[in-house]
């Protein structure tokens, strides 16, 4: 049975645009043009019990608001959705009992008192048992390698120390159900790392679901099986990780090493249209090559004699998705750029 | 009765809210000098107005009246205005409220309980600070105090921070609707502290203004607990007094609840 049931949920916020200059600030003061947004533009989908779901998409793509409508924090504007069976945004004590969700850039511990005390009122707040609130509070310090940290303030914390405690916090009452909003942001890569393992293990050991968002790709192919890829508050694509590449393009990457210096215009007279040069450096050149086409030119390469030494990769799935929102940008007529300055305008309108 | 206390949610954020508090030791004691500080100027002010006058009371307070008018309303002020909006408008405004709604516990509650607890330490050196006051007032018998009039003066003291809380607390929910509203505080935080009378006892604004702040909740907070403790007002105009006190925090209670319930509706939980 589906945990989570999405159909034909949207979310337009209303802003208000502003030219640059002083004469549009006095404008501004009288008369506001009111603009809409549509942060989440129906979608649907479901996810079942057990599940590990990336949401993967650009700033601004709709991934925190689906988030934020699913947890109850937002009303939609239209659409349904059932989560554990619930509507989100009735806001039923009996569905908060059952998730949690990590903000990595929200907090919900007490800054100046330790850790262990924002645990304890969590603890309170879920009316969680003494004798399994400790096990668990031990098993999490533990599996996060933060046991001696529980007494430091929080503000004494680095941010890694912090986000793990952020972690054992929203897990002390073992939901089922766990949203985690960009986790390892502003991490280093050991953090990193340690929370990825954590939620993996998470995942598998208590068959619990996680949805995750982030813009690691290392965090959603270590965590998660599936992902959703939203653009423009559309999904654009939804299934198996290892399936997306050839959603996006089957593309490899062939690295070529030459004796001599190239110049650009002379590889595509040699290679014609079977790559796309990525990166030219002097004598080394970096090509991206469809799959189709790769017999072709690797025959090119063996044959040419200025060739000192080549190789093929996959393309990293960065690149994959990076494909998919510039093709979603287009398609909306604008580009990447103008598309994510608009998103941080908006954010600082919101703000 | 400790075993169900010790595991209260409200309870807990209550000890947390206190611990929390006693970590800024130098905030809480530039807090009391900024207590110090605008009384003493005041009384200053009083002094030198008194002396340049013939007569013996202005605005039917004699000297003695209006210096501990102008200490007690001082004190007053303190513990019952709040200082919490700019927490919870920032907690709109940035979204911090995201990690209360999702958890099974009442923003209200836990801000109100986190908030007493915090106040715990503070509002017990006020009340000894009072104390000595009232007990000055009543060796050299300035005003009509007795320990029944300290009585129900606590009363209408403990509605005087119920209603200013729920006042507060409403007001709040404006930031659901309004970008910016730190500014908004800076202006309404000293319009009320006027209106309530913790500035300067109301019948400086005459007869007519005095008509209108009938009709508002803000003279039940400062000058209403005041004038109780200071023997101004009759026994039976005081639980008249509290009554509407009363009456005030229920009509609080339901326009902050309509407030929030709109406000949440409108809520965009801005940030990660």
């Amino acid at each position: 049975m589906s945990i989570i049931e999405v159909n034909n949920l949207s979310k337009t916020f209303t802003y208000y645009e502003k030219k640059a200059g002083l004469r549009h600030s006095w404008r501004h003061l009288f008369h506001r043009e009111e603009l809409e947004r549509h942060a989440v533009s129906q979608i649907s989908f479901n996810i079942e019990q057990g599940e590990a779901v990336a949401f993967i998409g650009p700033n601004g793509a709709g991934k925190t608001t689906t988030l934020k409508m699913l947890t109850g924090i937002l009303h939609p504007t239209s659409g349904h959705a059932s989560v554990l069976g619930y509507t989100p945004w009735e806001r039923a004590k009996a569905f908060k009992r059952n998730f949690a969700i990590v903000m990595g850039q929200k907090s919900q511990l007490w800054w100046d008192l330790p850790a262990n005390e924002s645990i304890y009122l969590n603890k309170c707040i879920y009316d969680i048992e003494d004798r399994i609130y400790q096990d668990t509070l031990d098993e999490l310090a533990e599996m996060l390698d933060v046991t001696r940290l529980l007494g430091v303030q929080v503000r004494r914390l680095s941010l890694g120390e912090r986000m793990k405690m952020e972690i054992i916090a929203a897990l002390i009452h073992q939901p089922k159900l766990l949203f985690l909003d960009e986790p390892t942001l502003g991490l280093d890569y050991a953090s990193q790392k340690k929370v990825r393992q954590f939620l993996r293990s998470y995942n598998e050991q208590k068959q619990a679901t996680i949805i995750l968002t982030s813009h690691y790709m290392k965090d959603i192919q270590d965590v998660c099986s599936r992902a959703i890829v939203i653009a423009g508050g559309k999904i654009a694509f939804d299934g198996r990780i290892d399936a997306m590449k050839k959603a996006f393009g089957d593309y490899k990457r062939v690295k070529v090493r030459f004796y001599e210096p190239w110049k650009e215009e002379e590889v595509y007279q040699w290679l014609g249209a079977h790559a796309v040069v990525h990166a030219h450096h002097g004598d080394t050149l970096d090509l991206q090559v469809e799959h189709e086409a790769i017999k072709t030119v690797s025959r090119r390469l063996i044959e040419h004699s200025g060739v000192e030494d080549w190789s093929i990769e996959e393309e990293p799935i960065e690149e994959s998705i990076e494909r998919i929102y510039v093709q979603q940008s287009k398609e909306r007529g604008l580009n990447v750029g103008q598309e994510q300055s608009r998103a941080a305008e908006l954010q600082s309108l919101e703000a | 009765m400790r075993a169900v206390l010790t595991g209260n949610k409200y309870v807990t954020a209550f000890t947390l809210g206190m611990q929390s508090s006693m970590e800024y030791r130098l905030q809480f004691f530039i807090g009391l000098f900024n207590l110090v500080f605008p009384i003493g100027l005041q009384c200053l002010i009083w002094t030198a107005v008194y002396a340049s006058q013939d007569h013996q009371s202005l605005y039917g307070y004699d000297y003695g009246q209006m210096m501990l008018y102008t200490v007690l309303a001082g004190i007053v002020a303190k513990l019952v205005m709040t200082h919490l909006e700019h927490t919870i408008a920032e907690d709109i405004k940035s979204g911090g409220l995201n990690t209360y709604l999702v958890r099974p516990v009442s923003y209200f509650g836990y801000r109100l309980s986190a908030y007493m607890g915090s106040r715990v330490v503070s509002d017990t050196i006020l009340i000894i600070v009072m104390s000595v006051v009232i007990g000055i007032a009543m060796a050299f018998h300035i005003g009509e105090m007795s320990l029944n009039r300290v009585a129900v003066a606590i009363i209408t003291l403990v509605l005087a921070s119920a209603v200013q809380f729920l006042l507060t607390y409403t007001i709040c929910a404006l930031a659901f609707t309004l970008q910016e509203i730190s500014y908004f505080f800076v202006i309404t935080t000293l319009i009320v502290q006027i209106l309530s009378g913790g500035m300067v006892p109301l019948e400086v604004f005459g007869e007519a203004a005095n008509q209108w702040f009938n009709l508002l909740p803000f003279k039940y907070t400062i000058y209403f607990p005041v004038n109780v403790l200071n023997g101004r007002l009759a026994m039976n105009e005081a639980f008249q007094g509290m009554l509407i006190q009363l009456v005030w925090f229920v009509l609080l209670i339901g326009a902050s609840r309509m407030a929030w319930k709109l406000g949440l509706k409108r809520y965009v939980g801005i940030g990660g």
